[in-house]
């Protein structure tokens, strides 16, 4: 492991960072309402002088990183954006322990969007601020940011490209890693203005249409609202903001090419139509369930279902009404939903559809396999073969998903939650979704949970955002070994 | 700049590297995919998988937006069809193909019809056998390269027990033999280069890089306590495409020739290509076959067979036998320093010498040619003093040159100077440079120029 690069490297992040709170910092001292800009002064000034003086001690040192340092990078910056993002909540007293604030900072960046507050209604609005632009940050993924505004990251950015985005599908929009990154950053900035223009238009207040824009593109689920989403309680809005949490879930890299070179033929993309397939059904079978039970009329049953199912399918989580009093089944496919989560290289979590897609198509091929003994059978996605590799690699995520979501709900289930609860929070967390089922709904926060299970649901949020893999090799001998 | 290229072989390989260290945009078109994963998990560049010669494939590689395509592909019919094809889709893009087939350069084909659709062709394959064909007429020199079309010579030599300089200064070497136009440019002794001054003593076992006219090359080889008698006799094995070119060369000067082939079709294409050359079916590891065909009187054995490890086997094994000089042919660059070590006396590799040839066309600098001892990073440079150089016109003593850089040799029209401190550099001169790595900053400062080197 090379530790001059790292401290280099982290020295230059930490530096970003404070650049970064100065917007909500700004935002405290221009607000009279907000009081708290000395803690964002503190902050910034800590964050800015450490990670100065760790650049200066390696200025002069550069070389390529490895693929070993390259996770360990990446699996530190994230760690360290989370402890430099909890320092706000904690300083301006926001949350009373720390542990809160590492909660809360980690699910903004993870775009979960699980919360510990109450009454954010109460909280000083800079900080909501803060809460939204660290779930839009992470949403596109911090490494992918920090990958197009520094340019020392040029060099290795390929092994931190691959180890933040661990995903089967590797197309790229430009040659360059660095060019890519900043690419598909646009596309998702120009998506934010333009949600932002709709929500304002729609009637909602400023503050909340910038907040809601920025936690909607970015599939995270922060809300401004006590409410959630349900507070605007507008047809309009409630469409504007289906649509963003879908455009949300789809690969940047075929918005691009949709966009920006007009490809029309990424309409046929297999993970896409799957996507739609998959939520379209289960969209129409909640509505229907839900007709009758639930809503009276079918518009409303649509709507509501809609909502949700999106909400919940795009890994974004925003309160809108309370499901928890659906009939059972909905219920349950709403946590099924979950566990897919949105397309690869999107800012939704989940297992991912193309990685279903491919493991239901392997499942057919078996089928297959035991008519034709000696046929050669290959999974194909986008009318090409996916590698034996590839497929492992597959099987491997799955089974690394359903150990840890088991360790997750144990753990919690030990700790005192209920088992419908401890189940759900641990796929909630793994999949980056925020709200989940029992005594943890839409409208409730995880505040009421001991600081022990806010440590596991923390440590579990980052597992699923960086998709397990970058996070578990570092506790693996092997990747120590030298 | 923007470059495509095609094929993920050696020399591909060699170019994504250089050309994304340098901070361009490279996409590579490759056939397989287990290929292009290997580079583009290394290397920040973008693959697309097909087929080089596609339309389709050439288009989702940004075709229209590139300035360079390069397509060196392992068949000579992909890379022409990709230029073609790239030329109607971009008629701006530079072209640059590998084409082994000489029947293309030397057919009824004019030079200005193929520069309308090849900016620049390279055949490695041409470079490697007149490489190799020099190192056969000086055999027991460990390398031979030569610059300004031939005019100067760099040997490198080992030196024996029977040299007469053995234990002298470098100062003596022209007393021994009087005055004639000599530089002694670096030894490399234990593994180590060293760049010499005059006081420095000449060793048992240095092997040392000398500037010379082709002229005095047997004169070197008495300092040096051996004989040059140009090869008669060569046994060469295997069918990489340099070995027909290279039999021509060697036919052509009467050399006798045995060639071993491992696959009876190419060999009988061997048969009816050639009249005075014996062609055996075998393996050049076959021990038995090399005592039955004399090894112990071949004054060169080549091993030009498809895996690297093979030739350094077969090379050594026909050293061991007793033949006089043994040289193999290798594609794998962290090969280099380890084959020489172990007694094989030259190495000759095409495909590095394929991807320094297209890198140099591609940065069109004033670096004519370029030959790099690559493990001791030192680099031998032919190039032309431009006007903007700050070596012009005063004696070379006087430049204060720095540590690692050595003004080997100048070329003034048909007039060659090994130069002396006091010899002048005028614009426009032919200069033949040898840089360390290390000194390479300052050398650029000096000639007020990028040196895009590709070693």
């Amino acid at each position: 492991m090379d530790h001059r690069i790292l401290i280099k490297v982290l020295g230059a992040i930490f530096v970003s960072l404070g650049v970064i709170l100065t917007i909500p910092a700004l935002y405290s001292a221009f607000d009279s309402s907000s009081d708290i800009t000395m803690s964002y002064v503190v902050v910034i000034a800590s964050s800015v002088l450490v990670g100065f003086l760790l650049w200066l001690s390696q200025r002069d040192y550069r070389v390529e990183l490895n693929n070993r340092t390259a996770i360990a990078l990446v699996s530190l910056i994230w760690i360290s954006t989370c402890l430099i993002g909890a320092f706000p909540y904690y300083l301006s007293g926001t949350t009373v322990s720390f542990y809160d604030a590492l909660f809360e900072a980690t699910s903004g960046l993870t775009g979960t969007g699980a919360s510990i507050l109450n009454d954010v209604e109460a909280v000083d609005r800079s900080i909501l601020l803060w809460r939204s632009l660290t779930q839009w940050l992470g949403g596109m993924g911090i490494i992918l940011f920090f990958l197009s505004i520094l340019p020392l990251l040029g060099l290795g950015g390929v092994q931190l490209f691959r180890a933040e985005f661990p995903g089967p599908q590797k197309d790229r929009v430009a040659p360059r890693v660095r060019e890519t990154a900043k690419r598909l950053w646009i596309v998702y900035v120009a998506f934010t203005a333009i949600f932002f223009v709709l929500f304002v238009a729609g009637g909602m207040p400023v503050f909340d249409a910038a907040n809601h824009a920025l936690t909607g593109i970015a599939t995270g689920g922060f809300s401004t609202r006590n409410g959630g989403f349900g507070h605007f309680n507008s047809d309009f809005l409630t469409y504007v903001m289906i649509l963003a949490m879908f455009i949300g879930a789809i690969n940047f890299t075929l918005h691009y090419r949709f966009l920006i070179l007009g490809d029309t033929k990424i309409l046929l993309d297999t993970e896409l139509k799957w996507f739609l397939g998959i939520v379209g059904i289960l969209a129409t079978v909640i509505t229907l369930g839900n007709w009758g039970s639930s809503y009276e009329t079918l518009y409303e049953s649509f709507k509501n279902s809609l909502f949700v199912t999106v909400a919940m399918a795009t890994s974004t989580g925003y309160s809108f009404t309370d499901y928890t009093a659906w009939v059972p089944g909905s219920q349950f496919l709403l946590i099924l939903l979950t566990v897919m989560g949105g397309l690869s290289g999107s800012t939704a979590g989940g297992i991912k559809c193309i990685r279903i897609v491919a493991a239901a198509k392997q499942f057919m091929r078996e089928l297959k396999r035991l008519i034709h003994p000696n046929a050669v059978l290959t999974v194909k996605i986008n009318k090409r073969s996916v590698s034996e590799n590839i497929m492992n690699a597959i099987w491997g995520f799955i089974f690394l998903y359903f150990f840890t979501f088991s360790v997750v709900a144990v753990l919690l289930m030990a700790d005192g939650l209920d088992l419908v609860s401890a189940a759900t929070a641990a796929v909630s967390c793994l999949s980056n979704i925020g709200p989940a089922f029992g005594e943890l709904g839409p409208f409730d926060s995880y505040a009421s949970l001991t600081d022990r299970s806010k440590i596991i649901c923390t440590v579990a949020m980052l597992l699923g955002r960086l998709e397990f893999y970058t996070v578990v090799v570092l506790v693996t001998p092997v990747f120590w070994k030298r | 700049m923007r470059f495509i290229i095609i094929g993920a072989g050696d020399v591909g390989t060699s170019l994504c590297q250089k050309l994304s260290s340098q901070q361009h945009d490279v996409t590579l078109i490759e056939r397989y995919e287990a290929r292009a994963y290997k580079l583009t998990s290394t290397l920040d560049v973008n693959a697309v998988i097909g087929n080089g010669c596609s339309a389709d494939v050439m288009l989702k590689a940004g075709v229209n937006f590139a300035d360079y395509l390069i397509s060196v592909a392992d068949n000579d019919e992909v890379n022409v069809t990709a230029c073609l094809m790239a030329k109607l889709l971009n008629p701006r893009i530079k072209r640059i193909a590998r084409i082994r087939d000489l029947n293309f350069e030397h057919s009824a084909l004019s030079r200005e019809k193929v520069r309308e659709y090849f900016d620049y062709i390279v055949n490695p394959e041409q470079a490697g056998a007149e490489h190799l064909f020099h190192l056969f007429r000086t055999p027991g020199a460990r390398d031979v390269f030569e610059f300004a079309q031939g005019q100067l010579r760099v040997l490198a030599l080992n030196i024996s027990e029977k040299s007469p300089v053995l234990n002298r200064t470098l100062q003596s070497l022209k007393e021994v033999r009087g005055d004639f136009p000599v530089l002694v440019i670096a030894i490399v002794r234990k593994g180590q280069l060293l760049v010499p001054s005059g006081k420095d003593k000449i060793e048992m076992g240095d092997t040392v890089y000398l500037l010379t006219v082709p002229g005095k090359t047997s004169v070197l080889f008495e300092l040096a306590g051996k004989t040059l008698t140009p090869g008669e006799h060569a046994v060469i094995w295997g069918a990489r495409p340099l070995v027909k070119i290279l039999v021509h060369l060697l036919e052509d000067r009467g050399t006798s020739v045995k060639v071993i082939l491992d696959n009876p079709a190419i060999a009988a294409e061997f048969v009816d290509e050639f009249r005075n050359t014996l062609v055996l079916e075998g393996s050049g590891t076959d021990q038995s076959l090399l005592l039955e065909e004399n090894i112990d009187e071949a004054d060169a054995f080549i091993a030009a067979a498809d895996h690297d490890e093979d030739n350094i086997l077969a090379a050594l094994l026909a050293k061991r036998l007793g033949a006089r000089c043994s040289m193999a042919v290798i594609n794998n660059a962290s090969y280099l320093p380890l084959v020489t070590a172990i007694g094989v006396d030259a190495v000759v590799s095409s495909r590095i010498a394929a991807a320094s040839s297209i890198f140099r066309h591609i940065h069109e600098g004033s670096v004519i040619s370029e030959f790099s001892l690559m493990h001791h990073g030192a680099t031998f440079l032919e190039l032309v003093a431009q006007k903007s150089s700050k070596l012009l016109d005063v004696p070379i003593k006087k430049l204060k040159l720095p540590y690692g850089v050595l003004i080997g040799g100048i070329v003034r029209q048909e007039e060659v100077i090994i130069p002396s401190g006091e010899d002048i550099i005028r614009e426009n001169d032919k200069l033949v440079i040898f840089v360390l790595r290390s000194a390479r900053a300052k050398l650029e400062k000096l000639l007020n120029l990028k040196l895009e080197l590709f070693s």
